[in-house]
């Protein structure tokens, strides 16, 4: 599979909605794989876990590329409009520093899933243990929550301006 | 006895049933295996993706805000 496919990105897509439904879905998978873990189905929950997961990274992705553009033209915009270029400055760093705490829980969040991709088979097959898929989906599922309260610091999911 | 074909039908309705349940949560089983393989990578491309953007908007909003013109 060509890891480098490019990905679409519509110009109106709406973050709230979609992207808060999947952080929802996501967390309470992983809390379903977690008390699932005892059962002969524990495998089944830590997949559909790990699709979600991966729906929401890529949700979450889409929705940063469309924020950062309209962000960071909005504050060279008003900068120059009020011809303070070092309050732009000081906007922007402020703002990327924000961002910076996004793009972190993401790449955790990414390094988790594909961690768990590896893992989960080795599991299934009797190589690895249960309590590592549990401790990866309980990682997961923490970092779902710490990007989903970023994200809205930051103002992508709207609850702050 | 009438009663007896209707509960063999009634057994052999609920047989199908079970076999077209069971048949098809394989079939979905493998092919949510395939769609979860795409939506992985999917979710890794994308995040490329972001970091390319990112970069990239960092560069032009620094360049718009120290153009001489600025």
């Amino acid at each position: 599979m060509n890891t480098t496919m490019p990905i679409h990105v519509p110009h109106k897509w709406h973050a709230n909605g979609d992207l808060k439904l999947l952080i929802l879905l996501s967390l309470l998978l992983g809390a379903l794989a977690v008390m699932l873990a005892g059962c002969a189905s524990s495998y089944k929950g830590a997949y559909a876990t790990l699709d979600a997961m991966a729906r929401l990274e890529i949700a979450a992705n889409r929705a940063l590329i469309q924020f950062d553009t309209g962000k960071q033209e909005e504050i060279v915009d008003r900068a120059l409009k009020a011809g303070d270029i070092s309050l732009g400055r000081e906007e922007l760093s402020a703002y990327r520093t924000k961002r910076g705490k996004v793009t972190t829980s993401l790449e955790i969040l990414s390094t988790t899933i594909q961690a768990a991709r590896e893992l989960i088979p080795t599991a299934e097959h009797g190589l690895s243990s249960k309590s590592d898929i549990n401790t990866l989906i309980a990682t997961l599922v923490k970092a779902a929550a710490n990007l989903q309260a970023e994200l809205a610091d930051l103002g992508v999911l709207g609850l702050k301006p | 006895m009438t009663i007896i074909p209707v509960i063999v039908g009634l057994i052999q309705s609920l047989s199908g049933l079970v076999y077209d349940v069971v048949s098809g949560i394989r079939k979905t089983d493998e092919q949510f295996m395939a769609d979860l393989e795409i939506i992985l990578n999917e979710a890794l491309a994308s995040g490329v993706e972001l970091r390319k953007t990112l970069a990239d908007n960092d560069a032009a909003a620094d360049a718009r805000l120290n153009a001489p013109h600025a």
